[in-house]
């Protein structure tokens, strides 16, 4: 008798959405540990659990971003908190796409709910992450490779919802 | 496992837990400390799944004691661990288990054993286990026992 790991998050997970509205929605289980005395999820927690929900939409095996995962630095990170999550919200809900694809640096956002508040509602935490591809090597930004952005570019569009 | 009749409530606890990739230091193991998160998860889970019935799912209790035994890496290829859980004795406010966590592979990595204590939040005092608590646990413990019993011969 094991008790899986559920991931009803309480709507569609994976890439959703017509080209030019794409995004992606990952669930994240929510650990005891992430609340602090406050009885909700840590400010800090919170980047953590959304660091983790992109690694399904960017950084598996498989998909053509993959190859960043190899060298992907945060250059700008900005959280906005709306509400609050708690440890009963989870496994919380992230919808991520892109706002920018440049050359080397994309603008992601992403959109924090818990399992009981639908896309329909504001979320609870909205971040917005500038990331670039970095060389370990070099220690310098590369450029993003052709498949890496046309991948990122069907996830492109500017405002959400 | 053998045959017969198998009452779910004793058998040893066993969850499935997300592995994160904050979780890995730079050796690309996960990192000691995140043993100590995963089997406190493992602990919450166990308590929601076995004291709920006496609404005691939120059981107050505290750690008396960790002992770890680090026996092999959790590498990057576990996305997920899976921790069990059994009980090894029943004290007056204090009881012991031993968890141990599996790597994807199914493979041993770590073992702890811990003391836990029924806690008042409001004294900060131990206080005696909840009678439905303790028979919960009296049971599993009787049950770990006969299977270790049984596999030792």
């Amino acid at each position: 008798m094991t008790e899986q790991l559920v991931l009803d998050a309480g709507g569609p997970l994976g890439i959703s959405g017509e080209p030019g509205r794409r995004v992606y929605t990952a669930a994240m289980p929510v650990r005891w540990s992430d609340q602090d005395l406050y009885h909700h999820v840590n400010h800090a927690r919170m980047i953590t659990l959304i660091e983790e929900a992109r690694i399904p939409w960017l950084f598996e095996d498989g998909i053509p971003t993959a190859t960043l995962a190899a060298g992907a630095v945060m250059t700008d990170l900005n959280v906005k908190y709306r509400g609050q999550v708690k440890h009963a919200d989870g496994p919380i809900r992230v919808r991520m796409w892109c706002e920018k694809v440049g050359g080397a640096l994309m603008i992601a956002r992403h959109e924090v709910r818990g399992r009981h508040t639908p896309d329909s509602e504001p979320p609870a935490v909205d971040c917005t992450a500038r990331i670039a591809a970095f060389d370990l090597q070099t220690q310098r930004p590369r450029r993003f490779t052709t498949a890496e952005r046309e991948y990122l570019l069907e996830f492109r569009h500017e405002a959400e919802s | 496992m053998s045959g017969g009749a198998q009452d779910p409530a004793v058998e040893p606890f066993r969850c499935t837990l997300q592995v994160r990739w904050a979780d890995f230091d730079q050796f690309g193991h996960v990192n000691n400390v995140k043993y100590i998160e995963y089997a406190q998860e493992a602990r919450i889970l166990f308590t929601r799944n076995r004291f709920s019935s006496f609404g005691l799912g939120n059981l107050p209790q505290v750690v008396r004691r960790t002992e770890i035994d680090h026996l092999r890496p959790v590498m990057r290829d576990s996305t997920t661990v899976d921790v069990e859980i059994e009980v090894i004795h029943v004290g007056t406010t204090s009881y012991e288990i031993r968890q141990t966590i599996y790597d994807s592979a199914g493979d041993v990595c770590c073992t702890l054993r811990v003391v836990m204590v029924a806690f008042d939040p409001s004294t900060s005092s131990s206080v005696e286990i909840p009678s439905g608590v303790r028979n919960v646990l009296e049971a599993a413990k009787q049950h770990a026992a006969i299977t270790e019993q049984g596999s030792g011969t």
